[in-house]
């Protein structure tokens, strides 16, 4: 995807900067969206087990049935979306930090804005979203 | 004396036409002779057998060749004057209208709806793509993309350098195989290509054009124009692109991964609602064994060069792995998007191969541990990144993304709707609703 594309979901335009393209711009988004700590340490989510998930490359489609909407998530989404089984921010953001060259705030904060995004989409289980 | 004048000889206009496409046969009935000729002379005769098991010649209709399933009755109608004195008439598709009212010139379009209409409802054993596809040696292309995008003028140009027919408006994947299926249609060529159609050497059937709704004046160019063997025989998928016109702009293919070229297929899929969630696993194995692009369609010559080169080049039946970036340099001096400078430094770093790789192009490139091979297939390729993880490297850091489709998105192009009617009740042949909504009351057979 490119730098600044909007991403959409579920009626929201976010614009997510790279990093590779603008490193500042990422540090700065992801302070303006770093969760709080009580947020970053509490278990999050976990996936609604009817959502159908189809690989493809590293990447993947995920599908929800109940509102017939079709999601494309690119790499690193797609790491988080199978890291929601109950685990925290914190947890997914060492992951990701641990496997890509991004620092485990900025990690954290897309983390928190990507699960939003899955809450927003109703693609995870209810109490998950409640407890968010 | 006016009486002693002969009387004008009245044309004896053929009442019924049966022509066969592809797998699929259409008897037109008519009393408009406009029609069938314009019918007639876009495709050739096939052979006349009975239909299995029914007696058309009772109800009228001529002899039809194939299965009931697969054979379609389409009739136009006259339906009197309109009040500027313009004749009028009405298009019906297995006994149901499509479309309303139309003068003369408008009605052939409205025949090729009709047929649409009919083999998206009949043959729902295809995955059916709102693309056009084409063959180039062996290899099958789908250009998939909203009305408008310039498919069809884009297969024009390519069939009149050499590449194999299949349609210009649907791409019929059979799901098993998953293999392009021949529907070869007329292409229905917008006003604004006639220059380059006739440059091509192509002729527009009878010299006439006709008016389409949303497209304005358009004319049909037979496929059978091209040559004898134009047809292609079904043929595997190798190349999904989603191609773009732009007046003057330098040919370009940019790399998309799969999962981005599912997405977009699935908007493009015409019977998703009948395939439920089983069109998603065809699209997933689909786009597996393909490459897929973004194309950038500009100088007709320079296209076709573009894509025979991708055609032809080593790897091209690849059936894994993330597409190869190739062409001319790019910003960081790594090999770009075919033919055109990188359009973002995102994209460098997801086209970057890693230094003294021989393949290059990959999802992801590491920061550290150059050097390590680069390789297509997945085995290799989650092979060297646990190799990577061991010596402690990481891999550049794309921020997460989430593309969505709701139904409410798919077949609403916002410059040209092109989705299907969905409640049985045609407002014009089409309707920027989704098929997912018309909750069993279509009449037409679109739902399940």
């Amino acid at each position: 995807m490119a730098a600044g594309e909007p991403v959409r979901a579920a009626g929201l335009a976010l614009s997510v900067p790279c990093r590779s393209t603008a490193e500042s711009a990422a540090h700065a988004f992801a302070a303006q969206s770093a969760p709080d700590a009580a947020l970053r340490r509490s278990p999050c989510c976990t996936r609604r087990p009817d959502v159908r998930e189809y690989p493809i490359d590293n990447e993947a489609l995920i599908y929800d049935p109940q509102a017939k909407v079709l999601y494309h998530l690119n790499e690193t989404a797609c790491r988080v979306w199978r890291g929601c089984d109950g685990r925290t921010v914190d947890h997914l953001a060492a992951a990701l930090s641990a496997t890509y060259d991004v620092d485990k705030a900025t990690a954290a904060g897309h983390v928190a804005q990507l699960i939003g995004l899955f809450e927003i989409g109703g693609l995870l289980a209810r109490e998950a979203a409640d407890a968010l | 004396m006016p009486f002693d004048r002969k009387p004008k000889p009245r044309r004896r206009a053929e009442p019924s036409v049966h022509r066969t496409i592809g797998e699929i046969s259409v008897s037109l009935r008519s009393d408009v002779p406009q029609v069938l000729d314009d019918f007639a002379s876009l495709y050739p005769a096939g052979p006349r057998h009975p239909v299995a098991g029914g007696s058309p010649e009772a109800a009228g209709w001529p002899e039809t060749t194939g299965t009931p399933e697969s054979v379609i009755h389409l009739e136009v109608r006259r339906a009197g004057r309109s009040r500027l004195g313009r004749r009028l008439a009405r298009v019906y598709a297995d006994g149901v209208e499509v479309g309303g009212l139309r003068p003369r010139n408008g009605l052939f379009p409205l025949v090729e709806w009709g047929i649409n209409l009919r083999v998206i409802a009949r043959r729902p054993e295809y995955l059916q793509l709102h693309a056009a596809s084409l063959a180039c040696g062996g290899e099958g292309f789908i250009f998939a993309g909203d009305s408008g995008c310039g498919k069809s003028t884009l297969a024009a140009i390519l069939m009149a350098h050499g590449w194999g027919y299949l349609c210009d408006e649907f791409a019929l994947v059979d799901p098993p195989t998953l293999r392009l299926h021949p529907f070869p249609k007329a292409l229905c060529i917008k006003a604004g290509s006639y220059p380059l159609v006739r440059r091509l050497g192509l002729r527009f059937a009878r010299r006439r054009d006709h008016l389409k709704e949303l497209k304005g004046r358009v004319g049909y160019v037979s496929p059978h124009d091209f040559g004898p063997d134009t047809i292609a025989p079904p043929t595997p998928v190798r190349f999904i692109l989603f191609p773009k016109y732009e007046p003057g702009a330098t040919p370009s293919l940019e790399p998309i991964s799969r999962a981005r070229a599912g997405l977009d297929l699935y908007r493009c899929c015409f019977n998703r609602h009948a395939f439920r969630e089983g069109a998603l696993p065809a699209l997933s194995r689909l786009v597996a064994q393909a490459r897929c692009f973004r194309l950038t369609v500009g100088e007709p010559e320079a296209t076709v060069r573009l894509l025979e080169s991708l055609a032809s080049e080593p790897g091209a039946t690849e059936v894994s792995g993330s597409p190869a970036a190739i062409g001319s340099p790019g910003a960081t001096g790594a090999p770009a998007a075919i033919g055109a400078p990188l359009a973002s430094a995102s994209a460098a770093t997801r086209a970057a191969p890693p230094a003294g790789a021989a393949t290059p192009a990959r999802a992801w490139r590491p920061i550290r541990g150059a050097g390590l091979p680069a390789r297509h297939d997945p085995v290799a390729r989650l092979a060297s990144r646990r190799e990577m993880l061991r010596v402690g490297a990481k891999f550049a850091y794309v921020a997460p993304t989430v593309l969505t489709l709701t139904a409410q998105q798919a077949f609403a192009a916002p410059s040209a709707p092109s989705g299907l009617c969905s409640t049985g009740v045609v407002t014009g042949g089409l309707c920027e609703t989704d098929t997912d909504c018309c909750s069993g009351q279509c009449q037409l057979g679109f739902c399940t």
